[in-house]
């Protein structure tokens, strides 16, 4: 089954996220709405902060604005044959923040106020993650 | 001032990458300084709080017994407390609870931490689990990492450049040059610190803290004790303690600790005092950036301004506030259990006037110490004053 970006932790898998995944599958990046006080989560939660468990899957614009990046050059162990790399919090015109790698053209000299565009992007392993792009 | 709970001795190991030590060793080492110099035995204690941030680090789980009963205070109660980076204080914080509750009258507090036996990689691996597993740890966001967020939205909103970043290290080497206790005791210019490698862009290597061994130990005391056992006790004043999102894309702000700000306001409000009542300081800089913010977020200047008060010489022990004379995080060292202890240790120092030259600030009467957790999950505020 699918799992969630290249480095991944067991603790993290179970119905809820294999639900994300085989939306990014489909090309669509979700978020969950609280249908009790209304609050939108991305990255997506299953229960709501209101206490609210019932949430609905809704598609985020794939659109966003950079406000914060770095460049990894000293990586955690598992990912040391991709260093350097970048991540960056991208912002969406919903207001949703989420962290991603910046990849392709956002790597070339990216600036805080970047604008990108999302987008899934199958790994090796059986992976799949977003991605920030540069718009 | 609030006479309820006070620091009656503490004591410190040497930091560094320690062959000759482990966890038990290391507390021993600071344990025996502090003991010696209250006038007291592990006998007088009723009770111990031990900080200890990872098992990950040694591989040994329930590390206080542990260290409790090597400290010989193997009947009397003791608490592991973990708050990430925090967990020094956050032991403080628990004896001074327990003290104020009535429920012990003299507690000795235990920050400890060994982190250099498993490879920097790993370390930094381990560092990043403390990040959220499902949603930043994958994309290998590093604690370095983190911290390289905030600088990339503080230079681009203030316009804090990297001369201000590197000032921060070279100020903290200045100082951690003088800590015979101190991890790198070497000064560092403003080249060096400014052409060293990258670590996590806009961060090089001299605006990271460094991975330590270590261990610091501190007794808290009730009034009635504290007076009965020395004439100097030094008093913790105002305690303030706040959390934030787990997930740094949560945060309210990105140039900014808000965790920082609340637990800041919460101290000085229980103490009674403010941000220019403080004579001394000792805060967070696991990174040059976190300095910087951390000047912000207590109010020593405006937010944005942190950069500019950093290369104003301000900062060093003869200026308007003093910040991190023991060298700091950066050259002293970061064995995560023992920092909030470790600036308890310096405060106290500090307060004694019993600094090393060149480090003691004239005749402070308030000091400060601020502790982070993790990239502000944690933040803990404590106020000391002189008695």
């Amino acid at each position: 089954m699918t799992d969630f970006a290249y480095v991944f932790d067991k603790l993290s898998r179970h119905p809820f996220l294999d639900q994300f995944v085989a939306y990014l599958k489909e090309g669509r990046i979700m978020a969950t709405k609280c249908q009790s006080c209304g609050k939108t989560h991305m990255p997506p939660r299953e229960h709501c902060t209101c206490l609210g468990s019932e949430m609905e899957w809704v598609e985020i614009t794939p659109e966003a604005t950079l406000k914060a990046f770095t460049m990894i050059n000293f990586a955690p162990d598992p990912l040391i044959d991709k260093q350097p790399y970048f991540i960056g919090i991208a912002e969406t015109p919903e207001g949703l923040r989420m962290m991603g790698w910046l990849t392709g053209g956002a790597t070339q000299n990216p600036q805080v106020g970047m604008k990108l565009k999302m987008s899934t992007q199958e790994l090796e392993g059986d992976k799949i993650v977003y991605k920030f792009t540069k718009a | 001032m609030r006479e309820e709970v006070a620091v009656v001795g503490v004591g410190h190991a040497k930091f560094g990458k320690r062959r000759d030590a482990t966890l038990r060793e290391l507390a021993h080492e600071a344990a025996r300084g502090c003991f010696a110099e209250a006038g007291l035995t592990p006998a007088d204690m009723d009770a111990s709080v031990v900080g200890v941030c990872g098992d990950y680090f040694t591989g040994q789980g329930t590390p206080a017994p542990l260290i409790n009963d090597y400290l010989g205070m193997s009947q009397k109660p003791t608490i592991r407390v973990e708050s990430a980076c925090a967990t020094g204080t956050a032991a403080l914080r628990t004896a001074w609870a327990q003290i104020k509750a009535g429920q012990h009258d003299l507690i000795a507090v235990i920050g400890v931490e060994q982190m250099t036996l498993v490879s920097s990689a790993q370390a930094t691996e381990m560092m990043a689990r403390g990040g959220d597993l499902r949603w930043e740890y994958p994309f290998g966001c590093t604690f370095p990492g983190f911290y390289a967020h905030y600088a990339s939205a503080h230079m681009n909103e203030f316009g804090t450049t990297r001369e201000q970043l590197s000032s921060i290290g070279v100020k903290n080497h200045h100082y951690g040059a003088k800590n015979p206790y101190a991890h790198l005791q070497k000064e560092v210019t403003l080249e060096e610190a400014m052409k060293a490698i990258w670590i996590a862009y806009p961060l090089n290597l001299y605006d990271c803290c460094l991975i330590s061994d270590g261990a610091a130990v501190a007794i808290l005391a009730s009034a009635e004790k504290a007076k009965q056992i020395t004439d100097t006790p030094i008093w913790i004043t105002g305690v303030g303690a706040s959390s934030d999102t787990m997930l740094l894309s949560g945060r309210t702000s990105l140039v900014g600790l808000p965790s920082a700000v609340r637990a800041s306001q919460t101290a000085f409000k229980m103490a009674g005092v403010g941000q220019d009542d403080i004579d001394v300081a000792e805060v967070h800089d696991c990174f040059s950036i976190a300095e910087i913010m951390a000047y912000e977020d207590i109010g020593f200047c405006k937010k944005g301004e942190g950069g500019k008060l950093a290369e104003s010489g301000q900062t060093y022990h003869d200026g308007k506030i003093p910040v991190n004379v023991d060298g700091g995080l950066k050259s002293k060292g970061h064995p995560l259990g023992a920092t909030g202890v470790s600036q308890c240790y310096t405060l106290v120092k500090q307060l004694r006037g019993e600094a090393p030259k060149g480090c003691q600030v004239a005749g402070p009467e308030i000091a400060l110490c601020h502790n982070v957790g993790q990239h502000g999950q944690y933040c803990n505020v404590i106020i000391y004053q002189r008695g």
